[in-house]
């Protein structure tokens, strides 16, 4: 019975996972969209976002791809939402030019 | 002498003011006219003013408009001038330090080797991202020591929600999962109780569901993880994780977190496991040992029948961080119960805990004055205090009250040369305090 206690995290761990896997294929089609106040609300959330724990290091610090990478790093780490990452992401890549 | 003619008199007066009483409303009537020409040449002249300030109105708004289609096709532009990112991308992040220590107790004054952790990050589209950190330094004897402080995939499952698998960092408190990198950290070192050795949990080996919620302006966040959990070590709990679980009792740990407003974020955390009592890894022939070998299944089995302790911790931390303010506190309480007792004497054990906190503040000075030297300066100051309860050599070996107060100087925004005095006030009456002044020169990239 112990064991079977032991195994209920990760099964509601599972469903939920089940659940919210659906959201990911719609948040991949959404981030292709062009949206040109984009890089409005991404320089807002730049700037209050990433100040709450440290310095905010230039947008020229890094490349498109680079950024990419660090802006999800962060996404997890500071528990952003992917929709204001991905504002993030399009600020700081349209900002290193 | 001519006779007053009354007559005559009164006569002349009641013509008098016939005259007046026909001519008043004719006066009244005129200026009444005048009055109105007057009220309408005012809004005559109300009325141009507002037409011309209309017409700039609409011409600021034009340029407005003007400016703003610029931007927004500035925007389009720039958004659409991205590279293209490889389905498989990297980065190679990170951060390293060095130092050195004058202090007054009995420690050396001493350089400090400091530490590199480089951190490599690998993702796959949107979908999955691997991120792995070593801390490499070395030790007092000359060894170089290298830690995998976490090695983690982290699956995007949605905007909300993000599955992280592999050995992370402890999602407890604020401190150890934000702020340790020496970079980031406006002290040259943690505050007590906060670091090894410490009351904060360090990492742990599982899964975590991770993630942030918008309720409309404000945000709301979480991190639960199920995992290995913590062990019985020297400072009488480890709370790092381990690649094996000494036992089948998962640990829980997480943090919620609000932000009512921008600047100000409150969170809540918690750890709640089963610690089985402390194991050799080589017996040296005492019959209470537990040893661990690599099958570990004699192991468990000798560990389930010993009884095991009841770990809970719980805590709070905040953080305002507007303009140059940076302002954090955190406090985390543990306690450890029914540790190594034996049901079949009902013999109790004495509960080991601990509890910890820390406030600090840091100001930075860009603003103050014209000087860019001055911009660049941070002064900070931090106290805090680290107490366990529940056996001697453990409350004299951890109890102290530390209060830092330092100087940075930042050279980049991940460029930071630090000063500090750090003043250590132990409780155990035995151990002299000490005083270490401090420098420190990290580099995060």
């Amino acid at each position: 019975m112990r064991k079977y206690t032991a195994a209920l995290p990760f099964l509601a761990i599972a469903g939920v996972v089940g659940f919210l896997s659906f959201g990911a294929a719609t948040a991949e089609q959404a981030k292709e969209k062009v949206d040109p106040q984009q890089f409005a609300r991404g320089a807002k959330a730049w700037a209050k976002t990433c100040a709450r724990c440290h310095n905010m290091k230039s947008a020229q610090d890094n490349s498109d791809e680079e950024w990419h990478v660090d802006v999800t790093h962060m996404r997890v780490r500071a528990n952003i939402p992917g929709d204001v990452a991905r504002d993030i992401e399009a600020f700081l890549r349209a900002s290193n030019k | 002498m001519k006779a007053i003619s009354y007559w005559g008199i009164a006569a002349s007066m009641a013509t008098a003011v016939a005259i007046s009483g026909l001519t008043a409303p004719l006066y009244a009537q005129d200026a009444d006219e005048a009055r109105l020409l007057e009220r309408l040449n005012s809004l005559e002249s109300e009325i141009q003013k507002l037409k011309e300030q209309l017409k700039e109105t609409k011409k600021e708004s034009s340029d407005t408009k003007k400016v703003a289609e610029k931007a927004e096709k500035k925007a389009i532009k720039a958004i659409a001038a991205k590279d293209i990112v490889r389905a498989n991308s990297w980065h190679l992040a990170g951060y390293a330090d060095v130092g050195i220590e004058f202090s007054d107790g009995d420690n050396a004054d001493t350089f400090t080797s400091g530490k590199f952790n480089p951190a490599f990050h690998f993702q796959f589209k949107d979908i999955v991202l691997f991120e792995s950190e070593f801390e490499v330094q070395t030790s007092n004897t000359g060894e170089t020591d290298i830690v995998l402080e976490y090695s983690q995939l982290d699956f995007l499952l949605h905007d909300n929600a993000v599955l992280v698998a592999g050995k992370f960092l402890s999602p407890v408190g604020q401190f150890q999962e934000r702020l340790h990198p020496s970079w980031i950290n406006k002290a040259t070192n943690a505050p007590a109780g906060f670091g090894h050795g410490g009351i904060q949990p360090i990492s742990e080996v599982g899964l975590m569901l991770r993630g942030g919620v918008p309720i409309g302006e404000k945000l709301f966040t979480y991190s639960v993880a199920v995992g290995n959990g913590p062990r019985a070590g020297h400072d009488g709990v480890e709370l790092e994780g381990f690649g094996r679980d000494d036992n089948s009792n998962k640990a829980l740990s997480g943090r919620l977190a609000f932000m009512p407003f921008d600047d100000l974020e409150i969170g809540g955390s918690f750890l709640n496991a089963k610690i089985a009592p402390e194991a050799e890894e080589e017996g040296d022939g005492h019959d209470d040992e537990v040893e661990v070998e690599d099958d570990h299944d004699e192991a468990e089995e000798i560990i389930a029948e010993v009884a095991q302790g009841d770990y809970e911790l719980w805590g709070f931390d905040l953080a305002y961080t507007r303009g140059n303010w940076d302002i954090r506190a955190e406090y985390l309480t543990a306690d450890l119960k029914g540790l190594g007792g034996d049901d079949d004497h009902d013999e109790a054990p004495e509960p080991l805990g601990w509890e910890a906190w820390y406030a600090q503040a840091a100001y930075r000075l860009s603003g103050v004055t014209d000087s860019a030297f001055i911009h660049r300066l941070e002064p900070m100051v931090r106290y805090g205090r680290f107490t366990a309860e529940g056996d001697h050599e453990l409350e004299d070996e951890l109890s102290e009250k530390r209060f830092n107060v330092g100087l940075n100087y930042w050279v980049s925004p991940s460029v930071v040369v630090k000063t500090g005095l750090e003043f250590r006030n132990y409780i155990a009456e035995h151990r002299e305090d000490d005083t270490r002044l401090q420098f420190q020169l990290s580099y995060g990239f």
